[in-house]
């Protein structure tokens, strides 16, 4: 997991399509079915817009997601 | 679910009975499993199955009569398994383990009067329920096995003995024998065994009439049996005999709940349909060599039932028959805290009803995996991804850019209302307006048109409500258009319309085929087909038969598959199957596809299509009967979701110009969106169930907010949450104006700040 979050540092190379401005690693919430969890996520630090890699919704996320449903 | 159900669920399923051999085996020796090791050569496995149920193993193995032979189901087909010869080949290729007893003494002292195999047994019984036992016999104790069978020779039944004042058989000479009067006073219970003279002269008195349930003789707590000439039967007699002790001694009757004490009667249900007959190995005097017993075992069925696991992927996937889902499926749904494992199976039954209509005792899957679906929704347990692409697609198939509703152009009533459904509207919108202008020719007084989604896909889903919602609109649409009759071209609408609906006269589009003269033009179809009934008409014959009249009169030559009719399976669309499990639903489609090797003809658009996508070519009756342009139409692509949904509006735009004249059709705004979609990203799209018009919506949200991320390569990236999923798409502005997608991916977990920012679509639509 920490693996996963430090490669979300190449995302600081992407811009906020509305602000222009790159994104940086933020403490983000996420919610699913009663669940909150936090990570690191690249958000814009002006708009707060956050950006959810696809390697992250089609692994981790879904592998969560999956658990939660059976709890 | 309430226990009881689940008890009334369970009952049905006969598959964990006993095989027959077991059931009349007085002692309930499996004779099944004792084949089955037997066959694979695992013979000490075999001998410890005889130790742990025979009392006397290694005497009673030798010289059993075999009563199973009568019940055995090799019986009809070659003669039955030569179980008692088996037995007696597996003692005499290696030692039992004769393993000492480790059951703890409880106090009780019980007497056994006699030496005979009915009073060993009894012994035997009598130490493994820890009770002190005493044996009254005669001085010579190898003497009364040895005269039995030459084949207990006397070092056999020493070890037998030896076995027994192990366990702590008390051995006492006749004469210790207390009067019948003062039996009680020295011991708790007693048993006779009849078979040794001396032990039936000594309680003569109390033995002139036993109770042939209990064993009970007139004097209480004194037991007795083993008169009969059966060696097994006398066996038998002292296990009965030892279990009423048990009963007497623990104050319970004697009598409730013996009936599968003795022999019985198994409910196993086992076909022999289609199983070759073989004879059996003869027993030579010497008994079977390794070899010999080998192949007598192998004559062994290995009686089972699980007849409606047979074929059925589904059942196969999950490993297992009905009997023991229904205890996991319980067990799922009583789960407080922890997971729910069965929460997969019960989501993916295609609720085809075959098991129903193939078992014995009438048990439905289908039933019961309803019931599980419909009570995770009220404990709110359901996960969301099981059904939720499914029902999204239903609530598009109902919004208003792809329904219609009209009267037959230029007329006010309508006699008929045409029903073409979703799938066939979305796979072949051409041929539903040629099948649309034939009806309207053939039929008096006007056929409407109607294209909605039926709600099948709420009700395999478990949501009552939601079908009863749509049942009210059906019901309101129908009478607005002068209740016509309905005819459905699709058997799982006609399905659902006769079970939430039934008011409503429908009737399928086989049926008016039948009776009208078929279409100029038709195919004509050269290679020999095999029909593929779709599971939803396994219950309507006249369906059936009006297909095959159709296809004969259109000069299409075609065969049964190994299981067509009312024994047809589902190809996996239905009951959600492919919306839950999509792997599995494919490997439905392909079994079914294994039933022949010819192409199938189907009549079911979702068929063909779950055909199509597994490699099995299929030709829908339409396709003969309406073709569209000349290419071998089992050849055809499944269509997409994306391509089903555009191929409605497109069709609902289409008719309305054409047939109604109606100009007045507005196009949503994210509609103009033009996309460009390489191939294989069109694979991942459709793999992660993202709809080309999601992809829409999200990039013209994007682009009117400006909303988006840039990223280092300069694509851009849109996201979007319409409902209870979050996607995002990857594209690229061309220099015309069009987009080019590079990629899609979602998540159903909500990120606070991924999606919300970004517009979604205001106008009406599907899920927003
Ligand atoms: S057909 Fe299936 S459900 Fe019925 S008894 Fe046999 S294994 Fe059980
Ligand atoms: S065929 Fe085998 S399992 Fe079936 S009754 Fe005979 S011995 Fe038992
Ligand atoms: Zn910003």
């Amino acid at each position: 997991m920490k693996e996963l979050i430090k490669s979300f540092e190449k995302y600081t190379k992407t811009e906020c399509g509305a602000c222009g401005r790159f994104l940086e690693l933020q403490k983000t919430e996420i919610t699913y079915l009663g669940s909150v969890f936090t990570l690191d996520l690249p958000v814009c630090p002006s708009c707060g817009t956050v950006f959810v890699p696809e390697e992250l919704a089609t692994g981790k996320m879904l592998e969560v997601e999956k658990i939660l449903e059976d709890k | 679910m309430e226990k009881a159900r689940l008890l009334e669920f369970e009952s049905k399923c006969v598959q964990e009975e006993p095989p027959y051999c077991q059931a009349a085996c007085p002692l309930h020796l499996d004779g099944r499993a004792l084949c089955a090791f037997v066959r694979e050569g695992r013979i000490d496995d075999a001998r410890k199955l005889i130790e742990r149920t025979l009392p006397l193993p290694e005497a009673l193995a030798r010289i059993c009569d075999a009563p199973c032979k009568e019940a055995c189901l090799r019986r009809e087909l070659g003669g039955a398994i030569e179980l008692g010869a088996l037995e007696r080949a597996c003692v005499e290729q290696g030692p039992l383990r004769r393993a000492p007893l480790l059951i703890p003494k409880n106090g009780k002292r019980v007497a056994v009067v006699g030496g005979g195999l009915s009073a060993l047994c009894a012994a035997s019984e009598g130490i493994r329920k820890g009770y002190s036992v005493s044996v009254f016999c005669a001085e010579d104790r190898a003497a009364a096995l040895t005269a039995l069978s030459p084949l207990i020779t006397d070092e056999i039944a020493r070890r037998e003995l030896a076995w027994l004042e192990k366990g702590g058989v008390l051995f006492l000479p006749l004469e210790d024998l207390p009067p019948l009067s003062e039996l009680s006073v020295r011991f708790d219970a007693a048993y006779a065994g009849l078979d040794d003279p001396f032990a039936a002269c000594a309680t003569a008195e109390a033995t002139a009439s036993v109770n042939p349930v209990s064993l009970e003789t007139s004097l209480r707590g004194l037991f007795a049996g083993g008169a009969a000439p059966s060696f097994i039967l006398r066996a038998a007699d002292g296990r009965r005999g030892m279990k009423s002790a048990e009963r007497f001694l623990q104050g319970a009757s004697l009598f409730s709940s013996r009936e599968k004490e003795g022999p019985y009667a198994t409910r196993l249900f086992t076909s022999t349909e289609g199983m070759a007959s073989a004879e059996p190995e003869a027993v030579p005097q010497e008994g079977y060599s390794p070899e010999e017993a080998i192949r007598e075992a192998k004559r062994c069925i290995l009686c089972e039932c699980m007849e409606c696991v047979k074929h059925c992927a589904y059942m196969q996937h999950y490993k297992g028959y009905p009997k023991k889902f229904a205890r996991e499926i319980y067990n799922n749904l009583s789960v407080i805290q922890g997971t729910r494992l069965a929460n997969g199976m019960i989501n993916s039954c295609t609720l085809c009803g075959r098991c129903e209509r193939i078992c014995p005792n009438g048990f439905s899957m289908a039933d019961l995996c309803r019931e599980a679906r419909r009570e995770m929704l009220r404990q709110e347990k359901m996960p969301p991804s099981a059904h939720d692409f499914a029902l999204e697609d239903m609530r598009f198939n109902n919004s208003p850019r792809a329904t219609l509703l009209r009267h037959e152009p230029g007329k006010e009533t309508s006699a008929y209302l045409f029903l073409p459904g979703c799938r066939l509207a979305g796979c072949t919108p051409e041929q539903t307006t040629a099948l649309y202008a034939f009806l309207r020719d053939r039929l008096e007084g006007g056929v409407g048109f109607w294209l909605r989604c039926c709600g099948a896909p709420a009700d395999w889903a478990g949501r009552d409500e939601e079908l009863h919602r749509e049942a009210a609109k059906i019901t309101e649409e129908w009478e607005s258009m002068g209740s016509p009759v309905v005819v459905a071209a699709c058997t799982s609408c006609l399905q659902t319309f006769r079970k939430a609906t039934p008011s409503i006269k429908a009737v399928s589009l086989w049926e008016i085929l039948e009776g009208t003269e078929l279409p100029e033009g038709a195919l004509s179809f050269e290679r020999t087909l095999a029909v593929a009934d779709p599971c939803t008409a396994a219950q309507a014959p006249e369906i059936r038969d009006a297909v095959r009249n159709v296809a004969s009169r259109a000069g299409v030559r075609f065969e049964e598959p190994l299981l067509s009719g009312e024994f047809s399976f589902c190809c996996g669309f239905g009951g959600l199957q492919e919306s839950a499990n999509p792997t599995l639903a494919a490997l439905s489609a392909k079994t079914r596809g294994e039933e022949s090797s010819l192409d199938f003809l189907v009549y079911c658009a979702m068929c063909r299509n779950l055909f199509a996508q597994a490699g099995k070519p299929a030709v829908h009756l339409l396709d003969i009967l309406f073709p569209q342009g000349d290419e071998d139409p089992a050849g055809r692509p499944a269509i997409g979701y994306s391509e089903q949904q555009e191929n409605r509006v497109g069709l609902v735009r289409a008719l309305r110009a054409s047939l109604w004249k109606e100009e007045d059709i507005v196009n949503e705004p994210h509609e103009s969106i033009r996309l460009v979609i390489p191939p294989d990203v069109e694979k991942t799209l459709a793999k992660r169930r993202i709809l080309a018009d999601t992809v829409r919506r999200a990039i013209w949200s994007a682009e009117r907010s400006g909303r988006k991320m840039k990223q280092i390569n300069g694509a851009l990236v849109a996201s979007l949450r319409p409902a209870s999923v979050t996607y995002w798409v990857e594209y690229a502005p061309k220099g015309d104006g069009s987009f080019e997608v590079r990629n899609g991916w979602s998540h159903r977990m909500f990120v606070a700040g991924a999606a919300e920012n970004l517009v979604p679509d205001a106008s009406e639509g599907d899920g927003a």
